[in-house]
């Protein structure tokens, strides 16, 4: 990351003069409040911050911030960020999303970010459902949850988006809870100054259309992580992944070659070198030898 | 026989180096200083199935490859059955003799020469057959033997001089070869001096035009047949100090190029028909979200994976149309591998100075042919240009101010006091998302009214001869312009009143300069390589006149034979009372 910070931060600075339009009691508020903090912990420069969403109920986020915002199609935020992040690695680049926009419509480019390892931060607000288009089931949806899609129940596993990510290639793994807005602050601070691909899935209740994985489910289901587990240790990674309990934390968190230092590393030139590289090109292809 | 144009066309399998021993030959011949125009057609699979190089020079600057072969080399049964019909009847056909049985009742001259035969026992080594063949060719033109050995010895470098020392052994052999060559009745007339000339293909010349307007940035998925533009760029995008990346998908490669153009950094991808097809809905959000972009479609037969080697220019319609809601784009199409360079960069000026998409429809004879071109002139050069915010110019920055012009001052990521959020929802002037009708329909007539500023300072189609009273004028876009040309041409020498257009802005559409055309010539014909006739349709779409269709939709590019015929048709005096005039 290679922000300068230009005053102390606050929360306030970050926020747009445009007001949330989620239902009351969306878990959307809690997780923009925990992004308020962490740019603020971070002292994030907001004119070099981009925030980058899809389609969703998650995807207005970047209205509601106070910095330059790209708000993508459909499942498109991932490429969106990168060509962003590729063309100008000087930029802070968060993305935010749901997880159909994620995990379903877009998933490949999930897969591939992950593997890629850009220096961006990807936050999946999940609440395994489709909550703008009013209640049908999403890939993180439960087995046999009934939704107006899936009548007698869905018929399908959920995806596991951490274990996912561990075994894309995503350097920095971690899940927090739209209700615990300090530890998810710290999650999201950490995933931004971490170098690489950095995703965290954050559980952000739906009271409106998930009547299932509702704020009380998740206080039941959830429990930080061991303080023991070695978050660079990949199988343990996996292994609470896949575990019957739901942990929240850092699940991994290691340090590997990112794609933009790369596409930097090779560049041996510079628009000042342009006229001379055509000519050596033309001369290249002159026809006389 | 001394010839100002010579047509020398191979044919054999696919994977054993047709294609590539005949570039090396075309290149050779170039070097000699001939004008080169190349053709080539292969196979999907990478090994296997017919493969045919067409190289014709000239001592003139030519606009087709030519129909009528003066020498064709087949190197199996396929190669020559399925290719001496196009030979002209003084022409010659050499052929592997080990490989080829010529039928007793053939009537054109031909030889054949047992190429493994000698690559084996006077060089003992049966690979380099195709040197053999190339050394049998190069005795139909003096001086080239020269510039093959040079190019031998520069494509076998890396495998060390015992392999060089063997092909240059397989090209002496060629060259000895005795037979009865008629090498004195196939003669070329010597080349004129030179001036400053390139050979390279279509991609070549389009990457090279994307470097010099300004291009910093490229995403691209792999796709025949316009994964060579990639290859170019990935190599030498970095050392202007640019990015070029293979991504997952051509949906992702649109929207990342969105996304650095965005960012500031003027962007690219390219792709082919179903590469377009699956970036419809982003080039939507382009123009909506007024971003500029660049997309190349190198055309190939369709629909869904049709031919993937084979011509067509079947994706007009895609390229115009191919978004949901009230979307435009500009489209281009460059004509030859020259113009391939100054259409690329003049995508990159309008995508920029207009804040929208531009796609560039090229098609795979022009993207993978090579041919001689003039070296492009870098000081006619201008960069692409934004019209950019100046920090603080404005309280509170509008970013889709209502403008005259319709473009308003893009501000980019870094710049303080420009806070906007790019967004395909509909937006206020400012960005923030609105529904209401007043704001849609203001919008929407900004957005539009880009369009109009380009369409009035389109420079005028270029045309071919004098439309007004013509019996015949041809209009066509893209790489038909060629053997319209040259049909034309051919035409006007026999005493036939024809002209020709061509357009090589498709959207938006130079309405005026096309209705002044139509209404000098008594026939007008649409030449398009595609069933639907898709230009004709524009056409009539947009100047309210029937126009008549020439269309070419098997996979081959049009012959000049074929435009002349139907110019000839419509020029005789039967069909003087015309629906038309």
């Amino acid at each position: 990351m290679t922000t300068t910070p230009l005053r102390p931060s606050t929360c306030d600075q970050y926020k747009s003069q445009v007001k949330p339009t989620w239902c009351p009691g969306c878990g959307d508020f809690g997780v923009l409040k925990s992004v308020y903090a962490a740019f603020a912990q971070l002292e994030l420069d907001p004119d070099n911050l981009v925030a980058v969403s899809g389609i969703g109920c998650s995807g207005r986020l970047p209205f509601f911030i106070d910095a330059y915002g790209f708000h993508a199609l459909h499942g498109r935020a991932l490429p969106a960020a990168t060509g962003i992040k590729l063309a100008r690695p000087d930029l802070d680049v968060i993305v935010l999303g749901g997880d159909g926009d994620g995990l379903a419509i877009g998933a490949g480019h999930f897969v591939n970010a992950c593997r890629r390892n850009l220096d961006i931060t990807y936050i999946i607000l999940n609440n395994s459902i489709y909550g703008l288009t009013k209640g049908q089931a999403s890939p993180t949806s439960s087995w046999s949850m009934s939704t107006k899609t899936a009548p007698h129940g869905s018929s399908e596993q959920p995806v596991n988006p951490i274990a996912l990510a561990l075994v894309c290639g995503a350097t920095f793994v971690a899940r927090g809870f739209s209700s615990q807005n300090k530890q998810l602050a710290e999650l999201i601070a950490q995933a931004m100054a971490h170098k690489g691909f950095a995703f965290i899935e954050v559980f952000s209740p739906c009271p409106t259309f998930n009547k299932f994985n509702t704020y009380e489910y998740y206080r039941n289901e959830i429990q930080p992580l061991p303080e023991a587990h070695d978050s660079h240790n990949l199988p343990d990674a996996l292994r609470y992944a896949f575990a019957p309990e739901t942990y929240l934390g850092v699940f991994y968190n290691s340090d590997q070659a990112m794609l933009n230092e790369h596409t930097e590393r090779i560049k041996t030139g510079t628009s000042a070198d342009l006229e001379t590289r055509l000519n050596a090109l033309f001369d290249s292809f002159a026809a006389a030898s | 026989m001394t010839k100002t144009s010579f047509i020398l066309r191979i044919a054999g399998e696919s994977g054993e180096g047709v294609i590539s021993s005949s570039e090396t030959f075309s290149r050779a011949l170039a070097k000699l200083g001939y004008w080169l125009f190349t053709y080539r057609t292969f196979p999907a699979e990478i090994k296997g199935g017919p493969a045919l190089f067409q190289m014709r020079v000239a001592s003139e600057r030519l606009s087709t490859q030519g129909d009528r072969l003066d020498l064709l080399l087949a190197y199996n049964q396929h190669g020559f059955d399925h290719n001496v019909e196009d030979l002209a009847p003084s022409g010659l056909v050499v052929y592997d003799s080990e490989a080829v049985t010529v039928p007793s009742n053939f009537e054109i001259q031909a030889v054949g020469v047992p190429f493994s035969q000698i690559a084996k026992e006077e060089v003992n080594f049966p690979l380099a057959k195709n040197v053999v063949a190339l050394g049998v060719l190069a005795q139909f033109f003096p001086g080239v033997n020269a510039f093959l050995e040079q190019a031998i010895e520069k494509q076998f470098k890396r495998k060390g001089e015992v392999i060089i020392g063997k092909n240059q052994a397989a090209l002496r052999a060629g060259l000895r070869f005795g037979g009865d060559l008629p090498t004195q009745i196939l003669r070329l007339a010597s080349p004129k001096a030179q001036p400053s000339r390139l050979v390279l293909s279509g991609n070549q010349m389009i990457a090279l035009g994307a470097i010099a307007a300004g291009c910093r940035a490229y995403f691209g998925y792999p796709i025949t047949p316009a994964t060579d533009i990639m290859e170019f760029l990935a190599a030498e995008l970095p050392k202007v100090g640019g990015v070029c990346q293979q991504v997952e998908d051509e949906i992702s490669a649109v929207m990342m190029a969105v996304g650095a153009s965005y960012a500031g950094v003027p962007a690219m991808t390219a792709t082919s028909g179903p590469g377009l097809s699956l970036m419809g809905e982003t080039l939507g959000y382009a123009w909506g979200a007024e971003i500029p972009l660049v997309v190349v479609d190198s055309m190939r037969a369709g629909p869904s994976t049709g031919m993937p080697t084979k011509m067509e220019q079947s994706d007009l319609n895609l390229a115009l149309h191919g978004s949901h809601g009230d979307a435009a784009r500009v489209v281009i199409a460059p004509t030859d591998v020259e113009d391939c360079f100054w259409q690329t960069v003049r995508a990159f000026q309008l995508a920029e100075a207009y804040q929208l998409p531009v796609i560039l429809l090229a098609d795979i004879t022009l993207s993978h042919r090579t041919e001689s071109v003039i070296r492009p002139d870098l000081s006619q050069v201008t960069p692409a240009a934004r019209l950019s915010y100046a920090t603080g110019s404005e309280k509170p920055y509008l970013r889709y101010a209502l403008t005259r012009s319709g473009v308003s001052p893009m501000a980019i990521p870094g710049q303080a006091g420009a806070h906007y959020v790019a967004s395909g929802l509909e937006h206020t002037p400012s960005d923030s998302p609105c529904y209401t009708p007043e704001n849609h329909e203001a919008q929407t007539e900004k957005r539009f009214r880009k369009l109009e500023q380009i369409r009035a300072a389109l420079p005028a189609p270029e045309i071919l001869g004098n439309p007004e009273r013509a019996d015949v004028g041809l209009l066509t876009w893209g790489t038909a312009w060629g053997p319209v040309q040259e049909a034309v041409k051919l035409a006007q020498a026999r005493g036939h009143s024809v002209s020709a257009m061509v357009l090589r802005t498709l959207n938006p559409f130079p309405t005026e300069a096309v209705q002044d055309y139509l209404r000098g010539v008594r026939w007008a014909i649409a030449v398009e390589g595609n069933f639907q006739g898709q230009f004709a349709q524009l056409i009539q779409a947009y100047t309210y006149r029937e126009v008549d269709k020439l269309r070419a939709y098997g996979g081959v590019p049009f012959s000049v034979q074929q435009i002349l015929e139907t110019i000839q048709a419509h020029c005789q005096p039967t069909l003087s009372v015309s629906r038309c005039s």
